[in-house]
């Protein structure tokens, strides 16, 4: 056993502490969510207050948050590849010898990461380009960067040339060249911008905000705002369960609808910490 | 001597024989570069179809809203277009100066960003620092990992569960706050409190994944180094000063030039979940201003010429850290 000075104890009640502080407000929400939602005093500081389920009865007989969701998911995915295939597309060519534009493309490419149009220009623009209640808006404007270009270009560039010109010789176009052969070794760039891209667009509220008037393409973050920062419910879409509403306090069912929505998530990104820590080092080393 | 140097020579020549091989192996059909343009726009027309989306993308998206820029200059109408708007010259910007809630809000957002470029800007650094003493691997993971969790939660979603932690009448701060004998307090029609809130949410939201940069640093510092420190007899306090922040210092300094072309942005979307005018006093960043002058509001024009002349500060403010840096150390962004 190492030895144990009193800096390791103050270091590890520091950082049990910090643990407690960044799952209390999480262990708070499961807890109000699982309370008695009629109580309109009701006080939870850690444990739930009467037990009881009627607020997630009440979400899933709803049945929004699902449509919201799939939305969410909808938007992630086609947003997911058309920004891995775009990108990979646009620096593939950057490492082929014969392609005439490098330079061109490369300015083209760092003027978009220092300046901007700014948020009026941009939501007019989008406004002229008919993004106003299209999904398209949730996919397009993000699907590339320069940040990206520049990072799967540094990838693909570190591939061994020999790997292409195998595939050049067997007569391989520059297409099948970079998804048979470049695409498959490089997974781990691939899987950390995917991660990168879905979380993004999970978390997106803004852009929908502005751009979307129709609620049936709604994603989930703006159903979310809408509960948790607006406190409006008036859209419950039938009068029982406008009625059962009344039996259940906003807050109850609030706190349920961010566990429904975060559960999923909370299970499966402990996973995944692989890729993202590896993206960030690869971010780190950009070239 | 000699013979290392020879032998040095050698390694050179050898280099250059390979690399001339390598060039010639390249002018092959397909991979040579001394092809005429027409023939060579023939044999890769793919590569320049690959590169079509992204252009095109980037050209709608980035390149047009910079032409839409000139709506500042414009007595923009949303029916007349960027074609058919009157122009303004420069009256917007005029406008500007004279502003007293432009004044209030430029002023709120450089204390902001000052506080968060002193707090949330080095804490992952002192995170991953600490992260880096604690000698159970497990418990190190354990930690870490819970510590990434407040990233894949949305903002929304953030500023919902504080919202309601800190509500008037059922928040569980309140109630812990009232049971140890201390009076409520109405955190988000408190002006003075804003500023401590919004930085405490960014610390509790970006304190781990912010550490992750730093961590790879560590990772990539030379162990070597801390064997000679230990068998030299130096403690674990002096290892960190002497030989990991010195080796994480690079991406650091990078991290702070970035950090300083966005300093005036203030996250500007968390505090529009956040505000409300009770607190523009001191919440009322340049961003939400912008954003209720021109989105909510209607002089969409006069908003433009506000966001334009911050992004020229932004991009003047990016440009002198990197000249600093560059000047104090040698690590720049360009």
């Amino acid at each position: 056993m190492k030895r144990m000075y009193p800096f390791d104890y103050f270091l590890y009640a520091l950082m049990v502490l910090m643990t407690a502080a960044w799952l209390y407000p999480l262990i708070l929400t499961l807890s109000i969510s699982l309370s008695d939602g009629t109580d309109p005093l009701l006080r939870v500081t850690f444990f739930p207050v009467d037990f009881n389920i009627q607020s997630y009865l009440f979400i899933f007989q709803d049945g929004r948050i699902f449509r919201y969701y799939f939305n969410t998911i909808g938007y992630a995915l086609g947003s997911v590849v058309v920004h891995l295939l775009f990108t990979s597309m646009m620096a593939f060519p950057f490492v082929v010898k014969d392609f005439r534009g490098k330079t061109f493309l490369n300015v083209y490419l760092v003027i978009t990461m220092f300046f901007g149009g700014g948020l009026l220009p941009s939501f007019f623009i989008n406004r002229a380009l008919g993004m106003i209640d299209n999904p398209l808006v949730m996919i397009l404007p993000g699907a590339v960067s320069g940040f990206a270009v520049i990072l799967f270009r540094t990838f693909f560039g570190n591939i061994p040339t020999e790997l292409r010109e195998s595939a050049y010789m067997d007569g391989a176009g520059h297409y099948r060249t970079l998804f048979q052969i470049i695409l498959p070794v490089s997974k781990a760039v691939l899987a950390t911008f995917a991660l990168m891209n879905i979380v993004g667009t999970w978390n997106a509220w803004f852009p929908p905000m502005l751009y979307f008037r129709n609620p049936n393409l709604m994603p989930i973050q703006i159903y979310l705002r809408r509960m948790l920062i607006l406190f409006d419910f008036s859209d419950a879409q039938n009068v029982d369960l406008r009625a059962m509403h009344t039996l259940v306090t906003n807050r109850t069912l609030r706190s349920a609808a961010v566990i429904v929505t975060i559960f999923p998530v909370l299970c499966i990104y402990p996973f995944m910490q692989k890729h993202f820590t590896k993206g960030m080092m690869l971010g780190s080393v950009k070239g | 001597m000699e013979a290392e140097k020879r032998s040095l020579k050698d390694i050179r020549r050898s280099t250059r024989r390979l690399a001339k091989a390598e060039r010639k192996a390249e002018r092959r059909p397909g991979l040579g570069s001394s092809v005429p343009l027409s023939v060579n726009l023939r044999k890769n027309f793919a590569l320049y179809t690959m590169v079509l989306p992204g252009f095109v993308i980037l050209l709608l998206f980035n390149y047009l809203p910079m032409y839409g820029i000139i709506m500042a200059f414009q007595d923009f109408r949303p029916m007349l277009g960027f074609t058919g708007s009157p122009w303004a010259g420069l009256r917007h910007f005029e406008r500007i100066i004279g502003d007293p809630l432009f004044h209030r809000a430029f002023m709120n957002s450089v204390r902001l960003g000052i506080l968060s470029l002193l707090i949330s800007f080095p804490a992952p650094l002192v995170f991953a620092l600490l992260l880096n003493e604690i000698r159970h691997a497990k418990f190190k993971r354990v930690v870490q990992t819970i510590s990434y969790m407040p990233f894949f939660l949305s903002t929304v979603i953030i500023i919902g569960l504080l919202r309601d932690m800190l509500s008037y009448s059922g928040g569980a701060i309140n109630i812990i706050l009232e049971s140890i004998g201390l009076s409520r307090i109405d955190f988000f029609m408190r002006a003075d409190l804003f500023r401590g809130i919004f930085i405490g949410t960014g610390l509790w939201q970006s304190i781990g994944f912010g550490s992750i940069l730093y961590l790879a640093a560590i990772a990539g510092v030379n162990p070597e180094l801390y064997e000679s420190a230990r068998i030299d007899g130096a403690n674990r306090l002096r290892m960190a000063f002497n030989i990991t922040i010195p080796g994480i210092m690079p991406t650091f300094v990078i991290l702070f030039i970035l950090n300083i072309g966005t300093l005036l942005n203030n996250d500007w979307n968390t505090i529009l979940l956040m505000y409300n005018p009770a607190i523009f006093s001191t919440a009322d960043v340049v961003g939400t201003y912008v954003f209720r002058s021109g989105i909510e509001g209607t002089t969409q024009s006069y908003a433009a010429a506000v966001g334009l002349s911050m992004s020229i500060i932004s991009v003047v403010m990016l440009t002198i850290a990197n000249y600093v840096a560059r000047w104090v150390g040698e690590t720049s962004l360009w």
